[in-house]
């Protein structure tokens, strides 16, 4: 796609696209500190053999619905995703956890073909 | 239309206003079509009841038919996607300082109001695009974020241009690139820190701009409040949320979220097959011209006679040249009329018509032709990546 770089680049030919708003130059009123309450994050594993080593293993850095929201992927696909959450996301899922959770991630999909 | 009809349970229990409230803070449900797409609407703070992808990180897309209400997507309704559990919740603007630093002869630590009152304020309209939006709807499928078509959204920014704050601190000579961090943090120390950068050339494109507002009010917090990076036209991987720290490189970024996350086949289109292996990858930058129709749902049912279908259009900035639909599958095609022009980078309006005859099955499509050039295409790649194939949707007229 050599495309891609070009048309960001004809924007200077263009010319800006961007409005330049005037008299709004000034101090702006000061603002209050804003806070939010986030809603828990959802641990709802659906269930099958080895669910603990889920709720061990994945909940740390993402809910459970990254997991449920996936489609029925295979075992190969299961274990790439389990060395890229160790490998470039740090991870610390036990190597002897591997093949149990990844038999987890297979059977908690009722979709995944046997 | 009968989008409603996915509400698993709608205002059916009409009742006492206690009852109606109750009912409004119990969970629902929608189911995307494809396999594993039962999802939860949840109202975050500041949203309204948003599709969950996933709680943590926080990711929420937007219903489809909010893209029907007009060219920009309102701030309550705009999806979220988080790339770290853990994302600012207290934020003081008083105290808030973006740190400009790096290959600069003149670093600097500027106050939000500074930034608003030593630059000029600009504003641009420019569609935001999550780079896996649609990714549900790969086949084969691939693991990720199973977005439907509602990771995207179109808003009026305003802010002040990177450009003048680059200028302001002074790129030395052998500066390349500009590299953004926001606020958010991973759980773990182990975690790569989310990075994006841009070559220099792009962050001083004038179009380039450190928002701190969308469609006249605050940026909502879990859209970046106080300030975001905002590159019309690039994917909205590189826009920054809560961004507190910006750093002129002379070195090519090779953090894994510019390295190894957000590429794609370096092949006509990102396009492989599922088989492909050894290809090499580039990082991603524009978007990739879309079109939706946004009236009508697959399986709704209309009345007999003219009917009107609408939507949007939008490309990676070269603007709309036009929209075709179609109301046979793509057998034959026609122009539909384009709505206002309201920028390159912006969702563009389009209505189109059919003739709906009773008993009768249509099979829906529009397709949208940038003045670049490009077209809607269909492709695969192994991350389910800049999606923008033709879009069909089936309705049956009533006899």
């Amino acid at each position: 796609m050599r495309r891609a770089t070009q048309i960001l680049g004809a924007a200077l030919l263009i010319g800006s696209a961007v409005t330049l708003i005037t008299g709004i130059r000034g101090a702006p009123a000061a603002e209050a500190p804003v806070m939010i309450t986030l809603p828990a994050q959802n641990t709802n594993f659906r269930p099958a053999p080895g669910l603990e080593i889920a709720q061990r293993d994945c909940l740390t850095c993402h809910s459970a619905e990254y997991v449920t929201s996936q489609p029925a992927l295979s075992k190969t696909a299961w274990t790439k995703e389990i060395t890229k959450m160790r490998a470039a996301y740090g991870a610390s899922i036990p190597e002897a956890d591997t093949d149990p959770l990844v038999a987890y991630l297979l059977a908690q999909n009722p979709s995944v073909k046997k | 239309m009968k989008r409603t009809h996915f509400l698993a349970g709608s205002a059916a229990v009409a009742g006492t206003a206690i009852a109606n409230r109750a009912f409004a803070d119990a969970p629902q449900a929608i189911t995307l079509p494809f396999q594993s797409g039962q999802r939860e609407l949840t109202a975050f703070p500041q949203k309204r009841p948003l599709i969950v992808l996933t709680s943590r990180p926080v990711q929420l897309e937007t219903p489809s038919s909010v893209f029907d209400v007009g060219e920009f997507t309102p701030n309550d309704a705009f999806f979220v996607r988080w790339h770290l559990p853990n994302v600012p919740t207290q934020i003081d603007p008083a105290s808030f300082r973006v740190r400009v630093r790096g290959a600069v002869n003149r670093p600097a630590d500027f106050a939000l109001d500074e930034l608003r009152t030593r630059f000029a304020s600009v504003e641009v309209n420019a569609v935001l695009e999550c780079a896996g939006n649609s990714r549900g709807f790969s086949s084969p499928r691939v693991p990720g974020g199973q977005w439907a078509n509602g990771a995207m959204g179109n808003a009026r920014w305003r802010g002040i241009r990177l450009g003048d704050v680059l200028a302001y601190v002074q790129p030395q000579a052998g500066a390349i690139q500009v590299r953004f961090e926001g606020a958010e943090r991973p759980a773990l120390t182990a975690t790569p820190q989310f990075q994006k950068s841009l070559k220099l050339d792009v962050a001083t494109d004038p179009n380039v701009i450190l928002a701190y507002q969308m469609n006249g009010a605050d940026l909502p917090v879990l859209n970046g409040y106080p300030l975001r990076l905002i590159v019309p036209g690039y994917f909205g991987t590189y826009r920054v949320k809560a961004l507190n720290d910006i750093e002129v490189l002379t070195e090519p970024d090779e953090n894994y979220w510019m390295k190894t996350a957000y590429r794609v086949p370096d092949t006509p289109n990102y396009s492989v097959t599922p088989t492909d292996s050894g290809f090499a990858t580039v990082p991603l930058s524009n978007l990739t011209v879309r079109s939706f129709i946004t009236n009508l749902a697959g399986g709704d049912s209309v009345p007999p006679g003219p009917t009107s279908f609408r939507g949007i259009a939008f490309d990676g900035g070269s603007g709309i040249r036009g929209v075709a639909v179609s109301s046979d599958g793509g057998t034959t095609w026609r122009d539909a009329t384009l709505g206002p022009d309201l920028g390159r980078f912006s969702f563009r309006r389009w209505t189109a018509t059919f003739e709906a005859r009773p008993g009768q099955t249509y099979v829906l499509a529009s397709r949208a032709t940038s003045i670049a050039g490009e077209q809607q295409v269909d492709r695969w790649n192994p991350s389910g990546y800049a999606r923008n194939a033709v879009e069909t949707l089936t309705v049956t007229v009533t006899a």
